[in-house]
């Protein structure tokens, strides 16, 4: 029962959610329409669980005394001042100099630092150790030289390079991975919805 | 030929979705033979995947050495588009999890999405019960960074850094903070595997881990890793696979003699 | 009186087992036994009577447990020679015919730490040219026709007429897509198209403020409300998507701003369905966001949906592209410089092409010093080998 109850659950919402899809009848469009609205809502409330589970990481190793409790404390700090600002006065001048003067250059900063570790990656990646890292090398080259704003300033053959090489083999080798992840998915889903697997129910 | 066309055209006009219900039947007559022989006993031959074979070796070495498996299970939602690889992670999760339960290991996850780390902590709960060793979970071997990706790369990194690990497996939804992670944390004695389906994102891990997964094989993690259930629909994903080329194969010759398009 | 069975003498006062007695034999050890067994018989009925300085029952426990020794016995030729060849694999050591190895001291890599220093620089420099060179290449970008025609398309619209855009990016790519959405929104204010603004995610319109909040500053005549209205964050994804598809105001019942109801705001109160406004144009960061689109809302309504999106996922929705479900497809800083050239736009992302140069510049300095390398270590491997 303990697990029976469970997968039962589960495989009667998938089947419900899957049949809305194909069926026209508005009253099970509207249970699975609610049911959509209930991942939502349970995603919201799973962020609590997040949340808690930060706190009594940090929490602990500041009452440990942990090497790295300063940064936990202003974890802590940071996280319950910007909830009592975005409860308190959402959508106020405060929140937004709180996203505009921290969030965004933090997440700016961040994503910037990708720049160095690509040349880095790069640095390791264009050894010419086999055929295929030649092939990655020179695809590599052509395709930043395609990209840069002035290439048709270099050779006006360059922008439609661009265009065949983003046409046929991105293109084709994209729609081949989507392709097979699109089975992958399809497969799991099954998998699931048939109760094969129910990793919700301890297996 | 033309009434093929206009055929076709009907069908995918109608009300119901036929086409994505034809595709579903496809899939569901071979994924339930193919899964009742799997469970069955039979075996299916299957290439190997590096990846893999790396990670079940990885799991003994954990066991010998003490050392704890990182698994990071990325930034996706249990209950979005990208729910079926993070239920790959999650399957990855459960395997490295049983090991280090049935020999009293710590084992460190990193999840930054709150559905994951509920469901990782209802995976890591259950083995260390099946183990016999129900006591020995805390709450803290998994964390939650998160949910912006950048804040969960961070913070994984910041987990690192607080004891050695003898692996680092990023199985996952992954953007371009999985190259920051996987960049940041190399470290010669510590092997990194991982994958994403995302191919943007797989380009700049694929430079940085010592072993990936690539595209679809996330998918077959199950099957490589001991599990029965997962080996039928690993069939039956290339049954289909096989099936799609002969389509395109027969539109490609009826679109080049004139007869579609 | 009790007799010993080990010596044969008679137990009396001080009586103990002698120490010269020979070990019983297993016959003797039976017969002990037995003689244990009858002394005890003969006592009376009470269990002290005839205790004198030794229990009586004494023997009955202690000789059947008296260990019998052991008989020596010569090994065999056999049993020597195994004895011989363990004692020599102990005591001796194992002669190895490669000498032992001598443990190596690991000294800290100095060479590649600065390596990569170095080449951190570098990419800083490369991103800090086109402050030193104040845009040179500028002058040779060349916008493409597709984005000329995106750009003549915009122009056509008439004035009074809406839009929807989608901020449907984060400020970790806000450095790539700000530049694109600056030169949009200074177009389509140029032209008195009406922008009503929207997000899927919540990020998203933190940073739409940021840009109309620009385009304000810049043109006091384009007011909110009048000109333009956030409408807010777009919770649900797919679900959110389809509620958008049916009806705007199901979606979302007050603007985000002012928290007045659509019907309330000039700009919004002719708005009930996707099909009342132009085309709707997302900004995103991820494939993700622009499949939800195309899924959700162009497949169901048909709508017209132009997408821009960082140069790192343009490749991914290219397919969308060729089938016709996006009308336009631009990407990245690279695209936001050609616009900024076909609408005439202020030069912001034209400005940072320079810096395009110089990476380019480095990553073939990185192939070949980082082959050169190799092929330096190999030699010298070969050499260390001979």
């Amino acid at each position: 029962m303990r697990k029976a109850l469970p997968i039962a659950v589960a495989v009667l919402c998938g089947l419900l959610a899957l049949v809305d899809y194909f069926t026209p009848n508005p009253q099970i469009n509207a249970i699975g329409a609610r049911l959509v609205e209930g991942v939502a809502i349970l995603a919201a409330f799973a962020l609590w669980l997040g949340i808690v589970n930060l706190l009594g990481v940090h929490a602990r190793r500041i009452v440990v005394g942990e090497r790295s409790r300063g940064f936990s404390a202003v974890l802590i700090i940071a996280l319950l001042a910007t909830l009592a600002v975005g409860v308190a006065a959402p959508a106020s001048v405060e929140i937004a100099w709180v996203f505009d003067y921290v969030y965004y250059p933090l997440q700016a900063t961040m994503a910037a630092l990708l720049a160095f570790f690509v040349v880095s990656a790069a640095y390791r990646a264009f050894k010419l150790r086999n055929i295929q890292a030649l092939i990655l090398l020179v695809t590599g080259l052509v395709v930043f030289l395609t990209q840069l704003p002035f290439s048709s300033a270099i050779s006006p053959s360059l922008p439609v390079l661009r265009d065949w090489i983003l046409s046929v083999p991105v293109t084709a080798g994209t729609r081949g991975i989507i392709l097979g992840v699109a089975l992958g998915t399809i497969t799991t889903s099954l998998r699931i919805l048939l109760a094969v697997d129910h990793p919700y129910a301890g297996e | 030929m033309q009434s093929f066309g206009h055929f076709m055209d009907a069908l995918t006009s109608a009300s119901v979705d036929v086409a994505a219900l034809a595709i579903l039947l496809i899939f569901i007559l071979p994924f339930i033979v193919f899964t009742v022989r799997a469970k069955s006993g039979r075996q299916f031959p299957l290439r190997p995947i590096r990846t893999y074979e790396r990670l079940q070796s990885l799991v003994s070495q954990a066991t010998e050495s003490g050392r704890p498996i990182h698994v990071g299970l990325g930034s996706g939602q249990v209950g979005d588009v990208a729910t079926p690889e993070t239920v790959m992670g999650l399957t990855v999760f459960d395997f490295v999890a049983r090991h280090a339960a049935a020999s009293n290991q710590p084992i460190l996850g990193t999840a930054g999405e709150a559905t994951v780390l509920a469901a990782a902590q209802g995976v890591l709960q259950n083995a260390r019960r099946e183990a016999g060793f129900p006591e020995r979970y805390t709450g803290r071997e998994l964390n939650f960074y998160g949910p912006d990706p950048f804040a969960y790369a961070a913070g994984s990194l910041a987990a690192f850094e607080r004891r050695e690990h003898l692996a680092s497996v990023l199985i996952g939804r992954f953007g371009a903070e999985g190259l920051w992670i996987a960049e940041s944390s190399r470290d010669p004695e510590m092997t990194q595997l991982g994958g994403t389906s995302s191919p943007h994102a797989m380009a700049l891990m694929g430079t940085a881990l010592d072993e990936t997964v690539i595209g679809e094989e996330i998918y077959a993690a199950g099957a490589y890793l001991h599990r029965p259930s997962h080996l039928g629909s690993l069939a039956t994903q290339d049954v289909v696979r096989v099936v799609v080329i002969l389509v395109i194969l027969v539109g490609v010759v009826m679109t080049l003699l004139g007869y579609w398009g | 009186m009790i007799v010993c069975p080990a010596c044969n003498h008679h137990n009396q006062e001080g009586a103990e087992v002698s120490s010269s007695a020979p070990p019983p034999t297993p016959i003797a050890r039976e017969s002990a036994i037995a003689t244990g067994r009858e002394n005890l018989s003969t006592f009376g009925a009470s269990p002290l009577d005839g205790l004198d300085n030794l229990l009586p029952i004494e023997p009955a426990i202690s000789l059947p447990h008296r260990p019998t020794p052991l008989v020596s016995r010569q090994p065999s030729e056999d049993e020597e020679r195994a004895a011989e060849l363990f004692r020599r694999i102990v005591t001796e050591g194992v002669p190895s015919p490669q000498p032992a190895p001598v443990p190596m001291i690991v000294q800290a890599k100095v060479w590649p730490r600065i390596g990569r220093a170095a080449l951190y620089l570098l990419v800083l420099l490369a991103a800090l040219t086109p402050f030193f060179t104040g845009g040179q290449t500028a002058s040779w970008v060349r916008p493409r026709d597709s984005i000329v025609a995106w750009a003549q398309s915009l122009d056509a619209l008439p004035a009074g007429s809406a839009v929807l855009v989608s901020f449907d990016y984060t400020p970790a790519y806000g450095g790539e897509m700000n530049p694109l959405a600056l030169a949009l929104a200074r177009q389509l204010a140029a032209k008195s198209v009406h922008m009503v603004v929207m997000s899927t995610k919540p990020e998203g319109i933190g940073l739409a403020e940021q840009i109309v909040a620009l385009i304000a500053q810049e043109m006091p005549a384009y007011r909110y409300g009048e000109s333009y209205a956030i409408l807010g964050y777009l919770s649900g994804q797919e679900a959110g998507l389809r509620t958008l598809n049916e009806s705007v105001s199901s979606a979302f019942r007050s603007d985000h701003v002012q928290r007045r109801a659509l019907e309330e705001l000039p700009v919004t109160k002719d708005l009930a369905t996707l099909q009342d406004v132009r085309c709707v144009i997302v900004l995103a960061d991820d494939n993700d966001s622009v499949r939800r689109w195309i899924e959700q809302v162009q497949s169901r309504s048909n709508i017209v949906l132009d997408a821009l999106v960082t140069a790192g996922v343009e490749p991914l929705l290219v397919p969308y592209y060729r089938s016709g479900q996006l009308r336009h497809l631009m990407g990245g800083a690279v695209g936001a410089a050609e616009y900024e050239l076909a609408s005439h736009g202020r030069p912001l992302a034209l400005r940072l092409t320079d810096g395009y140069a110089a990476l380019f510049v480095l990553l073939v300095l990185v192939a070949l010093v980082t082959n050169v390398a190799e092929v330096a270590a190999w030699i010298r491997r070969r050499r260390q080998g001979r």
